[in-house]
């Protein structure tokens, strides 16, 4: 839970000060973002489980957007970029979706 | 119980959408493996006591992350720079230019004003009639500044007509026209429009939205001075063409059009390009008069 309540404290600093991005990391950010929202997902869902874990919420959350932005990076290198971004979201957001249905379901029991 | 064992259903209903493992993975088991794998480590008593230097630790990374995060968003959110950065660096020439072209008109300005001066005063000396006439010419010429009575045409529109009709309801550049050629026709000895003095060669002319006065853009409101008996003026102006023209701008698109008496009004010279147009008598050419008698 602690996790959490760290990720809300950074998140809202972060869109208050404004920190500078450096350029270089530009063109990963869409899909980091997206990588992120899906850890995020997932934490929700486990909270709901019952299942939360703050070590395995930040690692998950940290690899998932390390390895986003990686496989990024190597399409950008391999020039396919644009398609493995959009597997990345692809995939990420699938699992979104899974996750937020569950969650759903569980709250709504519909 | 008859037909397939469990096991061997489960094999048939995998060969069936075997190409679709990545997916069903994707889809059935949405959560991260390792939530599981933690709950059962708690579970079965291991690690029942997490060390507080692990969460603070995993709090830490979480702030740096929730940090990243955050900046990632403010960071795609934000317009883009370069473009933001090129559209500043364009207004800021163009302002830069705007500034020189009005520093470059006031110092033609300042040096036509003397060389009419010089040459008032060497023209005085030689020839003080010529200087008379010259003058006056001056003024009809457009190339002396002058001030006198006159009448004064502000004319500008009416934003609600424009955001309900569009461009009809905006004055063009055909609109300042006739109201000029309406005051010259009435008597009008200088006409500026926007401080623009007018000549015989100065268009009005439409550029796209913009109107250009002698090549020279202009803004609305747009003021036409006339110099010559303000009150003639406008009586004489009502019963031309640009006092129709008025009337029509007023009644059908709302426009603001107010037309004033002046008692001092302070016109410039014109744009002073110089360019000066010769007369020439014909010396070669003669006219052709037929030779008496020789018409058949």
């Amino acid at each position: 839970m602690i996790a959490l309540i760290g990720l809300a404290i950074g998140v809202v600093v972060g869109l208050l000060i404004h920190p500078t991005v450096p350029p270089e990391l530009a063109p990963y950010l869409p899909i980091a973002v997206v990588a992120a929202l899906d850890a995020l997902a997932g934490a929700a869902r486990a909270v709901l489980d019952g299942l939360f874990d703050d070590r395995v919420f930040v690692v998950s959350f940290l690899s998932n957007v390390v390895v986003a932005s990686f496989i990024v990076f190597l399409g950008d290198q391999l020039g396919v970029g644009t398609q493995l971004s959009t597997a990345v979201v692809v995939v990420l957001g699938i699992r979104i979706f899974s996750n937020v249905a569950a969650i759903r379901r569980r709250l709504f029991k519909a | 119980m008859t037909g397939p064992t469990g096991r061997a259903r489960q094999a048939v209903r995998h060969a069936v959408d075997a190409s679709m493992t990545l997916l069903n993975e994707v889809m059935e088991r949405p959560l991260d493996a390792g939530y599981a794998e933690a709950a059962q480590r708690r579970a079965a008593g291991e690690a029942t006591t997490v060390k507080p230097g692990v969460k603070a630790l995993a709090a830490g990374i979480a702030i740096v992350l929730g940090l990243a995060a955050g900046a990632a968003v403010a960071a795609l959110r934000a317009p883009n720079p370069d473009a933001s950065r090129a559209a500043r660096t364009l207004i800021e020439d163009a302002e830069t230019r705007q500034r020189e072209v009005a520093e470059l008109g006031d110092e033609n300005r300042e040096l036509t004003r003397q060389v009419e001066a010089l040459e008032h005063e060497v023209l005085a000396k030689v020839d003080p009639e010529a200087a008379r006439q010259a003058s006056l010419i001056g003024i009809a010429a457009g190339a002396a500044a002058v001030r006198g009575p006159g009448l004064s045409v502000t004319m500008s529109e009416d934003p609600d007509a424009v955001e309900a009709e569009g461009e009809i309801a905006r004055i063009r550049a055909a609109d300042i026209q006739v109201v000029v050629n309406g005051l010259w026709r009435s008597g009008a000895e200088a006409v500026a429009v926007n401080g623009v003095r007018l000549t015989t060669t100065s268009p009005i002319s439409a550029a796209g939205q913009a109107i250009h006065v002698d090549l020279t853009p202009v803004a609305p409101p747009y003021r036409i001075d006339a110099i010559g008996d303000g009150q003639v003026l406008e009586i004489k102006l009502a019963r031309t063409d640009g006092g129709a023209r008025i009337a029509l701008l007023r009644n059908e698109f709302s426009a603001r059009i107010d037309l004033s008496v002046r008692s001092d009004i302070e016109l410039p010279a014109a744009g002073g390009r110089g360019s000066l147009y010769y007369a020439k008598q014909p010396e070669s050419a003669q006219v052709l008069v037929p030779e008496e008698g020789s018409i058949p």
